[in-house]
Formats: structure tokens, C-alpha cells, sequence
């Protein structure tokens, strides 16, 4: 079976303040299987992000291939690979426009116009109340603020859906609520999602299909 | 006319050390900057004082657009070394510089407005290369200093699939019109607050203020549609130098 994305041997070098030049993957290579939730655990500053980065194609790795459904991503369009590779960050950045804009931002990129009611529907679907939709989404809470990134991703129909520490910078009760949304979709919608965390608890209600990155290797 | 003495001169430098004392006291780190930058200049204008006599009776279309050439290198410079971090920034800057530069300047040729010679197109093309040179600053301040600001947002959009212009859009917008703020205000005060230079300096040198008047006229104009034509090859340019082929964001 072709796993959704495949690391060949991927080495990356970041440049970091302290000490200089440091190999965050060196010859690395992972299967992602594209059942449900892949999570991927590790302490901080362990290639976490740098990992769902170079899925999203925000950066490149300097060396090895990255397979996506058995395709090297460099040969996909990246506007392509990213409408149908979606990413949650771990922190909410919405420009300031009202919630509507907001979520036609994707669809409008690709030619598509979708009703007040579908956008309703979507925001039901991430527990957000449709009243909120003429409002300025940079101001709304935090929270409130992460469930519409999520449906401004949604908005886009991805295929597969990277998290980064999306729940991090919640309280707990509002990143329970985000984590039962997200397992909801994934098992009703069939979406499927790469989650990064670092948290050993979330990590076991997300499910079994796992893996840690320490020191640049997956293990 | 009257001459104004080396003393009466020296004494009103006393006002730019006002300045410096100012910036040094708030430590502002501007200090340095603009004591070198005001020494710069008046030697320039001195040497400048010079040699216009020269300048001013060219004809000889090749040397007046080598001068004007230069003029927009040397704004071209001074401008991209305030983006130094941008690789390759000075490429845009001299592209909304020459661009805006030599069409406003033909149009005005065209237009009979002003005439082939280095009295007309010095001074103007001066102007001309100044206000390109000060706006391709403000603006690309106001952008890199937004998209440092906004790497998350940006890189949210174009994890969507947003293209590197759509990506930055909005902030592009914003940096535009804070761009336009000062043309903007300077036209609406313009004749109330102030006497314009180029007007001021013909009705002192003796021009009849109605015909001092239409010269400072056809200025505006041309910074309005100069200033218009400059920003809009930074605002459609611009994203190809923060983001590399494959649509990622660089370090600014």
C-alpha cells in the first residue's frame, strides 16, 4: 500500500543563534500512513514543526525526497500540494477581517464562491456559533480565533490535515473541545491528520499510530 | 539679491545640532546618522552650487540622461541600504526609480511642460529621483517591517494555497496607503501651510508668482502620477523578492 507521505532520507541544517549551525533531521526517513491520526511526539525544539513544514512544502529539506501519495512533492504545483495539504498552526494569525472573509479566502484562491449557509454549516461543524460570522475574527477569543482557523482550512476541502500543537495555547477545557472537533471530522469526514504534540496525554487520546523524533530520527 | 553670510550660514546649522542634541539625550540612535547626513548634504550642495552653472546650459540629450542616470544610481544606493537584508531588493527599487523617473519626465517632454534643456530637466528630474527614492523607502520600511511582523499570517495563507501576491495582499495595501500619507496631506495643505519649494524659490528669485505658480502646479502633478506609477511597480513586484521559486517566504 502507497502511505500518504514518505521521508527519504531527509537531512535539514538550521541556522540557530546559540550554537550555530544545527542538523535538525540527518538522514531521516519515515512512512506516514494515512490512517486517521498520525501523531508525532517529542520535547521541544526537536523538528516537530520543521517535520509538517516540509509536508506543506513552507520549507524544503536540503537533502532526500518527500513522497506524497507515491509522488515526489517537488514534481506536485505547491499551490496544489497546499489546497489539499491543509495546516493548523499552533497559534491563530487571522488578519483583521470579518469571519466571512475569512473563511472565503480559500475557496476564493481556487475560483469557488461558496453560500452564507455552507459557510454556516462549517462553522457548526467546528462548534462555532454561525451569529459570529460578521465579526471581526481578530478579535474574537483565542479560542474562538483557533476553531476559525480550522474552518478557514476546512473551507479549502483538504485531503489531509497537518497540526501543529494546535490546542498549545488554550486553556484546557477549550483544547479538549478543538481535539474532540478534530477527531469528530477525521472520523465522520474521513479526513486525515498529521498532529504534532508534545504532550504525552493528548498524544493517548489521539490513538496508537505514533511516532517520537529525537535528536533529528524518527524512533 | 541678498547674500546670506558664512555666520548667518554656520548659525542655522546650530538648529540641525538642536536636533542631535535632542536624538542624543532620548537616545533615539539618530545622532550620528543625521549629524554625517547633514554634513553630507551641505558638501553636496556646495559642490553641486559649483557646478550647475555647467549643468544647467547642457543640451546634449545623452550627457542630460547620464545625469539624470546618475542621479537615480545614487538614489537607487541610498535607498536600498536601508533593506540591505532583502536580497537583491536594490533591483526593484531601481526599477520603480528608472521607470517612474523616465516616463514622467518624457510625458512632461511631451507635453511641452518643460523643455530639453539642463535648466528644465535637472532640476525636475532632481525632484523626480527624490520623491521615487523617498517613497520605494517608506514603502518597502512599512512592508518588510509588516511582513516580519506577520510571518504566521502570511505563512497561514499560503499554507492555504495562496500565491505569494495574494499571500501578502493586504498588507501590501496597508503599506501603500501609509506610502500615500504624506503626498496626500501635502497636496491638501498645499498654498494654506505652505509655499511649495520650487514655487517659494522662483517668486524669491523674482518670477511672477502666477507664473511661479503654473511651474509648482505641473510638480504636483507629476509627484502625484510619479508617486503613483512608483508605488504601483513596488506593490506588483515586491512579493519577488521576499519569497523564493517555490513560494516560500525568505528571511527580511
Amino acid at each position: 500500500m502507497i502511505p500518504l507521505f514518505e521521508l527519504k532520507n531527509v537531512s535539514c541544517r538550521k541556522k540557530s543563534p546559540a550554537s550555530g549551525e544545527t542538523a535538525v533531521f540527518h538522514s531521516a526517513s519515515l512512512c506516514i500512513n494515512g490512517d486517521g491520526i498520525f501523531v508525532v511526539m517529542g520535547p521541544s525544539g526537536a523538528g516537530k514543526s520543521t517535520l509538517l513544514r516540509f509536508l506543506n512544502r513552507l520549507e524544503d529539506p536540503q537533502e532526500g525526497e518527500i513522497f506524497f501519495h507515491g509522488k515526489p512533492i517537488r514534481e506536485i504545483p505547491v499551490t496544489q500540494l497546499r489546497q489539499r495539504v491543509g495546516m493548523l498552526f499552533q497559534l491563530p494569525a487571522l488578519p483583521e477581517k470579518t469571519v466571512r472573509d475569512n473563511l472565503l479566502f480559500g475557496p476564493h484562491l481556487k475560483g469557488e464562491n461558496p453560500a452564507d449557509s455552507v459557510l454556516a454549516e462549517l462553522m457548526r461543524h467546528v462548534d462555532l456559533d454561525p451569529g459570529l460570522i460578521n465579526r471581526d475574527a481578530a478579535h474574537l477569543s483565542v479560542g474562538q480565533q483557533q476553531r476559525v482557523s480550522l474552518a478557514r482550512v476546512l473551507a479549502n476541502k483538504p485531503e489531509v490535515l497537518l497540526l501543529d500543537e494546535p490546542t498549545s495555547s488554550l486553556d484546557a477545557e477549550t483544547a479538549l473541545k478543538i481535539e474532540e472537533t478534530i477527531k469528530r471530522l477525521v472520523k465522520e469526514d474521513g479526513l486525515k491528520a498529521v498532529w504534532v504534540t508534545h504532550h504525552a496525554d493528548q498524544a493517548d487520546r489521539l490513538g496508537k499510530n505514533r511516532i517520537r523524533i529525537e535528536k533529528g530520527r524518527f524512533v | 539679491m541678498r547674500d546670506i553670510s558664512y555666520l548667518s550660514l554656520g548659525l542655522t546649522f546650530l538648529l540641525i545640532l538642536a536636533f542631535i542634541l535632542f536624538s542624543a539625550w532620548q537616545r533615539l540612535g539618530l545622532a550620528k546618522d543625521t549629524f554625517f547626513s547633514s554634513l553630507r548634504g551641505a558638501i553636496q550642495l556646495l559642490a553641486v552650487g559649483y557646478v550647475i552653472a555647467y549643468v544647467f546650459v547642457i543640451e546634449n540629450g545623452w550627457i542630460l540622461a547620464g545625469v539624470v542616470s546618475l542621479m537615480a544610481g545614487i538614489a537607487t544606493a541610498v535607498s536600498a541600504g536601508r533593506s540591505k537584508r532583502v536580497a537583491g531588493i536594490w533591483k526593484l527599487i531601481a526599477t520603480a526609480i528608472f521607470v517612474s523617473v523616465s516616463v514622467t519626465l518624457g510625458l512632461l517632454l511631451t507635453f511641452g511642460a518643460i523643455e530639453w534643456s539642463g535648466k528644465f530637466v535637472i532640476p525636475i528630474g532632481g525632484m523626480l529621483v527624490g520623491q521615487a527614492m523617498n517613497n520605494s523607502s517608506l514603502f518597502l520600511e512599512r512592508l518588510l517591517s509588516d511582513v516580519r511582523r506577520n510571518g504566521l499570517q502570511i505563512e497561514s495563507n499560503l499554507a492555504l494555497g495562496a500565491r505569494p501576491r495574494e499571500a501578502i495582499r493586504g498588507l501590501v495595501r496597508q503599506a501603500l496607503i501609509a506610502d500615500s500619507i504624506p503626498t496626500i496631506d501635502s497636496m491638501k495643505t498645499l498654498g494654506l501651510i505652505y509655499l511649495p519649494g520650487m514655487m517659494a524659490g522662483l517668486i524669491v528669485g523674482g518670477i511672477s508668482p502666477i507664473i511661479a505658480v503654473k511651474y509648482q502646479m505641473v510638480v504636483i502633478f507629476m509627484i502625484v502620477f510619479e508617486f503613483g506609477l512608483s508605488s504601483m511597480i513596488l506593490a506588483f513586484l515586491a512579493h519577488r523578492f521576499l519569497f523564493n521559486r517555490n513560494a516560500q517566504l525568505k528571511e527580511c
